[in-house]
């Protein structure tokens, strides 16, 4: 089991981007405890006391709206950080979800629609030649997503490691400077659509993401101008680094869903970047 | 599509076999984008073993409720009440089987409970082996102070305080880990 303060950033400025990490992480109930634990008792004060009027921007622009003395509340009050949780989720703005992408929902998916047909079939009343099309219709749709998707898999440009910024089809020859920045943030982002759980196959991941960064740093990146080139080429070697940092750390046996999480905000942290710079 | 609108059409479904393919694959939208938070809402407020039965419950619930109980509004608040409702439901079946004396807070679980003490109890007993000024330190980094006031309240240098807190981290971690093991 793992300590998720071990991970708790020095930095002030890093702290906001860590601590909305862990508001969107299935971890968070361990947090809360850890938290509750150092801090001791905490006092029946309610969210919307800690949050005052910025409830509304924090839904939409995230926690760095909240000044130093209402972070220091939320995290010596832990148990309002289910609440805040909670809020986010039912009526946070597209910064909670596009900042915080996840893995694919498909093997859920599979197995949500297997009980609902099944429950559906229990409780209709539609007569058996219904019944046997929709089944003859899902079973065709099924096969059909599987042609695709092996089609897909068969591609000779989508071979096994090949994704981000190691996907050949990267960095385009063509386009302003803020498509092409915000292309790069969004590519970056396809690390969330694996969540690797052990340390070999998160270390496979992140070599690969190392990949990318070096073909990053290689690629003319023609649509930029020439400062430009030069400032994302400082900041990928900044972020290399800290990939072989990882990547070290899990070969020393820290923990992968750690070093997972760390490569998290770390990827929120230049796709954010890159998107700012785009802007400007 | 808004999610609204999402759900406003899965609600129109009908027992015809397209509408209902055409009602199933608006479901599969909305789980798309809803599925992976919800399931992190759950994880942090259930035993891992719950959570799976718990997430399919409540996709069920919101597939079967759409129909008659989603008029317009926020799809996403909506969901999160069935979700909020279901874990408490949870919670009060759990309790009134177990009879584990509890004191929990609706957020958790109550066999979590125990296992959360157990947790934070090793945290308390760790945080005490550390020397007193590595655990003010600590505890101040861990309420959100800066460094800057850390070095003003203890008259310590930047230097000296980082090195505080790296020494006293690495120490909490070992020995939080170790008793965990």
């Amino acid at each position: 089991m793992k300590l998720i303060l071990s991970t708790f950033p020095d930095d002030t400025e890093a702290l906001v981007p860590w601590l909305e990490n862990q508001l969107m992480s299935s971890s968070l109930g361990i947090l809360v405890m850890e938290l509750a634990a150092v801090h001791g008792a905490s006092s029946h004060i309610g969210l919307d006391e800690v949050l005052g009027g910025s409830e509304i921007e924090v839904l939409q622009v995230g926690l760095k709206v909240l000044g130093k003395e209402q972070i220091q509340t939320l995290l010596t009050n832990s148990h309002l950080l289910w609440d805040l949780q909670e809020k986010i989720y039912a009526e946070g703005a597209e910064y909670w979800t596009r900042c915080h992408a996840h893995a694919s929902t498909d093997p859920k998916w599979h197995k949500l629609q297997s009980v609902i047909s099944g429950a559906s079939r229990r409780q209709s009343s539609r007569s058996y030649r219904q019944r046997l099309l929709t089944g003859v219709l899902a079973a065709g749709l099924l096969l059909l997503g599987y042609l695709l998707g092996n089609s897909n898999r068969l591609r000779p440009n989508s071979l096994p490691g090949e994704w981000g910024w190691n996907s050949p089809t990267a960095f385009a020859e063509q386009g302003s400077k803020r498509e092409y920045l915000n292309d790069l943030a969004r590519t970056a982002e396809q690390w969330f659509n694996q969540r690797p759980e052990t340390g070999q196959t998160l270390a496979q991941r992140l070599l690969e993401f190392r990949q990318g960064c070096s073909k990053l740093l290689f690629a003319k990146h023609q649509p930029l101008p020439v400062e430009d080139r030069r400032w994302l080429n400082e900041r990928c070697q900044a972020w290399s680094r800290e990939i072989d940092t990882m990547v070290l750390d899990l070969e020393t046996d820290s923990d992968p869903v750690l070093v997972r999480e760390a490569t998290d905000q770390l990827v929120h942290k230049l796709a954010g970047t890159l998107r700012e710079r785009a802007n400007q | 599509m808004s999610d609204e609108k999402l759900a406003i059409e899965i609600a129109r479904r009908s027992d015809s076999a397209r509408n209902w393919q055409v009602a199933m694959s608006l479901f599969e939208e909305l789980h798309h984008r809803h599925g992976n938070l919800l399931h992190a809402f759950l994880a942090s407020r259930t035993k891992p073993n719950d959570c799976d039965d718990l997430y399919q419950l409540i996709w069920l619930k919101v597939w079967d409720k759409l129909p008659e109980q989603f008029r317009d509004g926020n799809f996403r608040a909506w969901l999160y009440t069935i979700a909020r409702r279901t874990i408490i439901d949870h919670h009060r079946l759990a309790r009134d089987h177990n009879t584990i004396p509890t004191n929990a807070e609706v957020s958790v679980e109550p066999d979590n409970v125990l296992l959360q003490q157990e947790r934070a109890s090793i945290l308390a007993n760790c945080l005490q082996q550390l020397e007193r000024k590595e655990r003010e330190i600590l505890q101040a980094l861990f309420s959100g102070q800066t460094y800057a006031q850390i070095t003003q309240t203890w008259s310590v240098s930047h230097s000296v305080a980082y090195k505080m807190v790296h020494r006293a981290k690495g120490k909490l971690k070992i020995c939080v880990e170790r008793h965990l093991q």
